[in-house]
């Protein structure tokens, strides 16, 4: 009879989607989730820099040659230079022309001229092969032995500092993200409370209809994952285009240090943060209902 | 003779669906509504409840499908003290019961078909397993070419109807109805309460509280007037 009107009934879900201003809750979760996001892609990249900063550092020194005769100086670059390269064969052993070593004193001399008999350090620089060995204590003795003063400079001081600088940053965001999903617990719960409170009719009904409370648990917990779902992956998407942006060259040149930046891999992490949002929405929604409903419509 | 007497009386409470005694009813610090309430519905049992506006009708309904807790007095439901009931059998007690309420109380985003559904719904049942059975049920009353409309495109009787349907069709074991007939005309009056005598025949006990007293004249049912808070039952016994 009724059968084509039937077949068109459509399943609704039991708490109303459009309800306890749904689409504000979902723009805080995702400002939320875009925060938290901000802050992982910064972790991340905190992560890359400091590794890509050691690594660069551990594989190179620099050979500085202390002259007190300027005329002498080219015949005790070429001294050392042949020294290096021929205990250090498969490594880059380059000499700093005067120009770039004039340019790495202009942070601290400033952009006024020199003077042209004003002694400017010889530099070497080495970048360290996997295959050679990176051990420079022999250097200075053997040097000094055919006359040259060197000073070497193997970064390690920098890499400590660097490292515990990056450390420092990791820490903080680590901090900040923590923070933010904190507050994300805390919104959840809220809203789930608010929710349960403009659905109080609702739940009389499907309470006298002989729904359980774990049925009623269970709508809550579904309806708290896909906004979650929903926001995170809002949250997330805005919070690339940011991070793509800020990355580009122009912006780039704002930035002390280099900015957070995208990277494929970072996906993983991103995927990963929007299930365990979705899941921290669930789980907040299931504690929070389990606890109202049990204390506060508890059958009498 | 004591010790005769007390199975007689546990066979008397396990016919029983509904049991008050010395029943009292305040909110909160007020004066009381219902008071000193001794009543017994024995299954299968059709019974009109009576009174004025404000006798206390509504509040002895809702303390019978366990909306509210008494002040004090003893309420047993299918022969079992509901303050020694687990919270599990309290749900299956609610499950036993089907409501009609005057407000209908259909939930505004579902439409009649999912209202009238919901108890099959909430307790697991298949949307294939129910269809039939609702359809012909809304079919029954009225709702059949409204089946997908929302509530708030109901007018009051056809909601009133809505809300008959969701009570009846997980086929309770007690049905309680407030003013069921309040928002119909006399032919659907006459339909409805067809059809909770039909139940009642199928041995389902019926609880109805109204002021219209045409519907009482129409049925053979046991009569409770309630009036300032006091019941009285003239078949009842007292347990002790």
């Amino acid at each position: 009879m009724q059968d084509n009107t039937v077949k068109n009934l459509t399943s609704n879900p039991l708490l109303d989607p459009k309800g306890n201003d749904a689409g504000s809750l979902l723009f805080v979760l995702s400002i939320v989730a875009y925060l938290a996001t901000i802050t992982l892609m910064f972790s991340l990249s905190m992560n890359r820099i400091s590794a890509s900063w050691n690594t660069s550092l551990k594989n190179t020194a620099t050979v500085q040659i202390l002259v007190d005769n300027p005329r002498l100086i080219e015949t005790q670059v070429d001294i050392t230079l042949k020294n290096l390269k021929e205990n250090y064969p498969n490594s880059e052993v380059t000499a700093v022309d005067k120009k770039k070593s004039l340019d790495m004193l202009k942070p601290w001399l400033g952009n006024s001229v020199l003077p042209d008999d004003l002694p400017i350090p010889a530099l070497i620089s080495i970048k360290f092969a996997k295959e050679d060995n990176k051990d420079l204590a022999y250097l200075t003795p053997d040097l000094k032995a055919e006359g040259v003063i060197i000073e070497i400079d193997d970064h390690t001081r920098w890499s400590e500092q660097v490292k515990r600088s990056a450390t420092a940053l990791k820490v903080a965001s680590s901090a900040l993200l923590i923070l933010i999903f904190s507050i994300a617990i805390l919104i959840t719960n809220y809203a789930t409370k608010s929710a349960l409170l403009a659905q109080k009719k609702i739940i009389n009904i499907l309470l006298q209809v002989g729904a359980k409370n774990i049925f009623i648990t269970k709508l809550f917990i579904k309806q708290a994952g896909v906004r979650g779902l929903v926001s995170g992956f809002y949250g997330v998407s805005l919070g690339c285009v940011t991070i793509i942006l800020i990355s580009t060259d122009r912006i780039k040149e704002i930035f002390i240090i280099a900015p957070p930046s995208f990277h494929w891999p970072d996906l993983i992490y991103l995927l990963t943060f929007i299930i365990g949002f979705s899941l921290n929405c669930s789980i907040s929604a299931g504690l929070t209902s389990t606890n109202i409903l049990s204390k506060k419509y508890r059958r009498k | 003779m004591f010790k005769k007497k007390k199975p007689k009386l546990k066979i008397a409470l396990k016919n029983e669906v509904v049991r008050f005694e010395r029943l009292g009813m305040r909110y909160g610090r007020g004066p009381e509504i219902l008071s000193d309430v001794d009543m017994c519905l024995q299954n299968g049992s059709f019974t009109f409840l009576t009174g004025p506006s404000g006798a206390g009708k509504s509040t002895l309904l809702k303390l019978c499908y366990l909306e509210l807790k008494q002040s004090r007095g003893l309420i047993s439901l299918f022969g079992t003290d509901i303050s020694k009931m687990s919270r599990k059998a309290k749900h299956s007690t609610r499950k036993k019961i089907g409501v009609i309420l005057q407000d209908f109380r259909l939930i505004d985003h579902l439409t009649i078909f999912e209202n009238v559904a919901l108890p099959l719904r909430v307790s697991g049942e298949k949307k294939s397993n129910y269809t039939k059975d609702v359809s012909e049920l809304l079919q029954w009353v009225g709702l059949g070419a409204r089946m997908d409309a929302l509530p708030k495109t109901l007018s009051g009787g056809e909601k009133q109807r809505a809300a008959i349907a969701r009570a009846v069709i997980s086929k309770p074991d007690l049905i309680i109805a407030d003013e069921p007939t309040g928002n119909v005309d006399e032919v659907m009056s006459k339909r409805l309460l067809s059809l909770f005598t039909e139940m009642n025949r199928s041995g389902t006990t019926v609880l109805i509280a109204t002021h219209n007293k045409k519907l009482i004249k129409g049925v053979k049912a046991n009569i409770l007037h309630i009036e300032n808070g006091i019941l009285i039952d003239t078949s009842f016994e007292p347990s002790t």
